[in-house]
This record gives structure tokens, C-alpha cells and sequence, in this order.
């Protein structure tokens, strides 16, 4: 029991200082273990992130050149050249062929032709 | 305008080489075209005894195309186109050289006459109001 100023008794007051001190200094330390882990948890996230962005684009790089290499590799060759060049200009001997038409013409069609 | 026939015999086709024989026995005694269109008017049918019809038919000298046929005369002439054909790297029927410009298979009308109407183009020459017609892709024009 306390004993107020004017003599009467009141309810016993906890001493101050000793107990909510202690609990005081509990809950900092328990905050501070907590801040410290919440840290070290975002330094070690943080370097793992790096680590693994490094090693994504590594993988990344690699699979665009692979990428590229066979591409390049099913590119078909140029197909073989068949039949004769639509771009010259070649000579083709009509003066015995079967002609119809005047012998000389500034237009002359060489038929190759079978019958069958 | 000129069309002139060049042999090709393809390897595979049995009846060919008869047929080109004939044809070139009927050029003989100058009766080519008509020859030829009746052969491509019936190709189902390639034998001899057909030839031998159309050279009647044609009013042909009959002794004449049968020995003509008989001793292949035209066998140098065909060899020759075929040669020919090979050297300039033709493969298949009907292969066209519109003045030397190749042009393959069976074409289209319109192409004809885009190819013809540019080498008229090329030699400065004037292109019928129906051939400038026709490479649009209208109705073929008659004769030309």
C-alpha cells in the first residue's frame, strides 16, 4: 500500500523505473532482432537477385545466339537454277524450223514442244 | 509476228518420237500446221495408221509420208532441236523463247502478250490497240 500525501492509504503503486524497464528494454531488443533480420533478409534477397539477373541475362544471351545459329543452319540453300534464265536473252536457231508467219518478223516465238 | 516449232521429244513419251517423224515427214511436202494441229486435235490417238489418215486427209503424197516415215527422214532434224533444247537448259513442254526471252510452260494468253508487247516496246515498235488490250487481260486478239 502507497501512502498518498494528505496521510490516507491508496492502492499500492508499482515502484517506478526497474519493471517497465525491463519490459521497455525486452521490446527494443526483440525490435531490433527483428529489424536486423528483417535487413540482413533484404541485403541476402537483394544479392540474390542480382546473382540471378546476372545468370538470366547469361542465359538469355546465349539462347538468342543459339537462336541464331539455327536459323542460319535451316535456311534452305538457294534452290538449284531449273530450266533456262528468264532474265537472258538467248539464241535459239528457227531459220528451218516450222514456221507460221513471215520469215522475218521483229517478233519470233521458239516453240519447244512434244506432241504427246 | 513469227512462230516457229522446235522438236522436243520428251524421253519418257513412247510415242513421241513417231509422232515427230510424222509431223516432220508432212513439213516435208509443207504441210506442218495443219499436221500438227490434227495430231493435238486427237493426242489419244499416236499411231502410224492415224498418220498415215491425216496424210490422206491433207492431200498429202501418201508414198512419200510413209517413206519419210519409214526411213525416219527426220530423225537429224529432231535430234538436233533436242540437242538444242538441252544446251539451253530446257526441261519440260512447252518451253517458249520470245525473241530468245524464255518463257515456261503453258502460259496464260495475257503473258504472251505482256512478253510480245514488251520486246515491241524494246524495238520501238507501235502495239496493236488490241494486243494492249489482251496483256491487260482481256479477250485474246485474232491473228497478230
Amino acid at each position: 500500500m502507497a501512502r498518498r500525501r494528505d496521510g490516507t492509504e491508496g492502492p499500492a503503486m508499482r515502484p517506478s523505473g526497474t519493471g517497465a524497464g525491463w519490459q521497455q528494454f525486452l521490446t527494443l531488443v526483440g525490435l531490433a532482432a527483428v529489424l536486423f533480420v528483417g535487413i540482413q533478409n533484404w541485403y541476402e534477397t537483394r544479392k540474390l537477385q542480382t546473382a540471378f539477373g546476372e545468370r538470366f541475362g547469361a542465359v538469355d544471351n546465349r539462347l538468342t545466339q543459339l537462336a541464331t545459329k539455327v536459323d542460319q543452319a535451316a535456311r534452305p540453300a538457294a534452290p538449284a537454277q531449273r530450266g533456262p534464265d528468264p532474265n537472258k536473252v538467248y539464241q535459239v536457231r528457227t531459220d528451218n524450223a516450222p514456221s507460221e508467219g513471215p520469215k522475218i518478223a521483229p517478233i519470233v516465238i521458239a516453240e519447244f514442244s512434244d506432241f504427246q | 509476228m513469227r512462230v516457229a516449232w522446235k522438236h522436243f521429244p520428251l524421253d519418257f513419251h513412247a510415242k513421241a518420237p513417231l509422232a515427230h517423224l510424222a509431223s516432220a515427214a508432212a513439213n516435208e511436202q509443207g504441210k506442218f500446221w495443219p499436221f500438227h494441229d490434227k495430231i493435238f486435235g486427237n493426242q489419244a490417238k499416236l499411231d502410224k495408221d492415224t498418220y498415215l489418215q491425216y496424210a490422206k486427209d491433207l492431200g498429202l503424197d501418201v508414198k512419200r509420208f510413209e517413206d519419210a516415215l519409214n526411213t525416219a527422214r527426220g530423225k537429224a532434224a529432231i535430234d538436233a532441236d533436242v540437242a538444242e533444247a538441252k544446251s539451253l537448259g530446257v526441261t519440260g513442254t512447252p518451253a517458249f523463247f520470245v525473241n530468245g526471252k524464255f518463257l515456261s510452260g503453258a502460259k496464260p494468253f495475257a503473258e504472251f502478250a505482256t512478253a510480245i508487247n514488251a520486246e515491241l516496246t524494246r524495238l520501238k515498235l507501235p502495239i496493236p490497240a488490241a494486243a494492249q488490250q489482251t496483256a491487260a487481260g482481256g479477250a485474246p486478239a485474232a491473228g497478230g
